[in-house]
């Protein structure tokens, strides 16, 4: 009997490991955008 | 000439057809590069394979399709690379000839330099894997040309967005060849087939979809042009 | 075309806005919630075993990511249209997003048909190679945005490939279909293979797809979001840049 179980379990593994990643890279990038825009305000306000 | 009309599309595409045949015949060295290219891959592609095991008539017809492809995008890097030099579009954007105009020109002219290579291609074919000569040939010649005018209608419009950005030697490959896909498909099974003999009959649909093909691309790109050399 | 403030102050409100919200926290739920049911409340199949579950999440992703893409299509024929940047951005959002997806599709999908075929790629299964070939297009696509600075020029070009990529659609898929369904007897033409699935099985398959769409409509908003963030910060460097 082939192993039904391996592909399975890797299936959901990676499903839930990469759309997670996405997830956090998206906060992540929003966050390191907002610095970016808080330090372009301050830049700005300065001259 | 007496009147001062711009002349109408096809007789300006055709100038431009004119003048971008004039500019590579005087060089050519796109040209025989394309050509030496295309001659040294199908021969090496030869001995890629055992032989004994896969006979060349069998190989023919995917390796034909490789060359073109491959020479096909030679052929369209050159076209809108041409104008780079000096800003050359600058020019043709300023002149009374319509953008569709430029793209038909441009595309025709890639077309008829990629039937330029496929006659001296498709004879090395034959020669060097022994294909059949006679109507299989012909027929099969038939639906290269097929294939050319589809590659061409999308690779001249990519090769005009490519040159515009930092990548464009990736980005015309990039963007093209998913769209090569159904063109390549369809001929490429067309062609084995008829170069085995089999009727035109039972390849018809495989063309009747490589025409459709062809006919939706020449519009929607000739339209997608004027996107693109929007100022 | 706002003002310069006007779009200064539009954009500051939008960036007040957080990128993970509540409406991506329930999507995120839900799927944890199809997740537990599909693996521990959804009998097994008798044939395939466990590798059939597979499937919960192998449609779903490929649902979603055609959804993802379909709006991506969408807004690029409005901003060739309308010229709002908006549009535009939406586009980029859902192209992204959707390449997630549809790389869950081609990943999920060689480890079922692996398992149920004994073949890693199955050409005539033209859910699977559509998806393939989208993703080439997805990717062609983001690098063509990667390769243009300047972003009315930037908004055009993309907004064109991908209403020609659009047109391509049904010309690969009746390719695929000509040529790879004569390797394979039957093929399996584009919808989820409908065995007679039993009620629990369908629910799950239901309440997936509705999970996976939900997170996918979240993570485009976020990346909305996102895509709002770096314009703003993109436009106050270039006008810091001028002075």
């Amino acid at each position: 009997m082939i192993d039904t179980y391996g592909p399975y379990h890797a299936a959901y593994i990676i499903a839930a490991v990469v759309y997670a990643a996405y997830s956090f890279s998206v906060w992540w990038r929003a966050k390191r955008a907002r610095e970016r825009l808080r330090h372009a305000r301050r830049d700005l306000v300065d001259r | 000439m007496s009147d001062h009309r711009p002349p109408g599309t096809f007789s300006s595409a055709w100038l431009l057809v004119r003048k971008d045949l004039a500019i590579e015949f005087r060089t050519r060295t796109a040209f025989l590069s394309a050509l030496v290219f295309a001659v040294l891959a199908l021969t090496i592609f030869y001995f890629t394979w055992d032989e004994s095991v896969v006979s060349p008539n069998d190989r023919a017809p995917g390796v034909l399709w490789v060359v073109l492809t491959f020479s096909a995008l030679l052929g369209l890097q050159r076209s809108f690379g041409l104008e780079e030099h000096d800003r050359g579009i600058d020019a043709l954007l300023v002149s009374p000839i319509s953008r569709e105009s430029i793209y038909l020109g441009k595309a025709i002219g890639n077309l008829i330099f990629l039937c330029a290579i496929q006659l001296v291609a498709i004879p090395s074919l034959v020669l060097f894997y022994n294909m059949p000569v006679g109507r299989p040939l012909f027929l099969v010649s038939g639906i290269v040309f097929l294939a050319m005018v589809g590659i061409v209608a999308v690779g001249t419009l990519f090769s005009a967005m490519a040159v515009n950005t930092r990548l464009a030697e990736l980005l015309l490959p990039m963007l093209s060849l998913p769209f090569f896909v159904p063109i390549l498909m369809n001929a490429s099974q067309a062609a084995a087939r008829v170069f085995a003999g089999r009727p035109v009959a039972e390849v018809g649909h495989l063309l009747k979809l490589l025409v459709a093909f062809d006919l939706v691309f020449i519009f929607a790109c000739t339209l997608a042009f004027s996107f693109t050399l929007e100022e | 075309m706002t003002s310069a403030t006007q779009r200064h102050d539009s954009a500051a409100t939008a960036a007040a806005k957080p990128v993970l919200d509540w409406f991506f926290a329930l999507a995120a739920l839900a799927v944890v919630g199809v997740y537990i049911r599909a693996i521990y409340f959804t009998p097994l199949e008798a044939r395939q075993g466990a590798a059939q579950k597979i499937y919960y999440i192998h449609v779903p992703s490929a649902i979603a990511s055609y959804c993802a893409v379909t709006i991506t299509a969408l807004a690029s024929i409005v901003f060739l249209w309308l010229h709002d940047e908006r549009a535009d951005r939406l586009a980029e959002a859902s192209a992204e997003v959707g390449l997630i997806f549809m790389s869950m599709v081609l990943v999920t999908g060689p480890l079922w048909a692996h398992n149920q075929w004994g073949a890693w790629w199955v050409w005539w299964d033209l859910r699977l190679t559509l998806s393939l070939f989208l993703w080439f297009l997805i990717v062609g696509y983001l690098v063509l945005r990667g390769a243009i600075e300047e972003p009315a020029m930037r908004g055009r070009y993309s907004a064109v490939l991908a209403v020609l990529a659009a047109l391509l659609i049904p010309f690969i898929h009746l390719s695929v279909y000509f040529s790879a369904a004569h390797m394979h007897p039957d093929p399996i033409v584009l919808q989820p293979s409908k065995p007679k699935l039993p009620p629990e099985m369908l629910l799950t398959f239901l309440l997936g797809i509705g999970a996976f769409t939900w997170l996918c409509l979240a993570l485009i908003r976020s990346r909305y979001r996102l895509g709002v963030l770096r314009d703003e910060v993109a436009l106050l460097e270039a006008e810091h840049a001028s002075r």
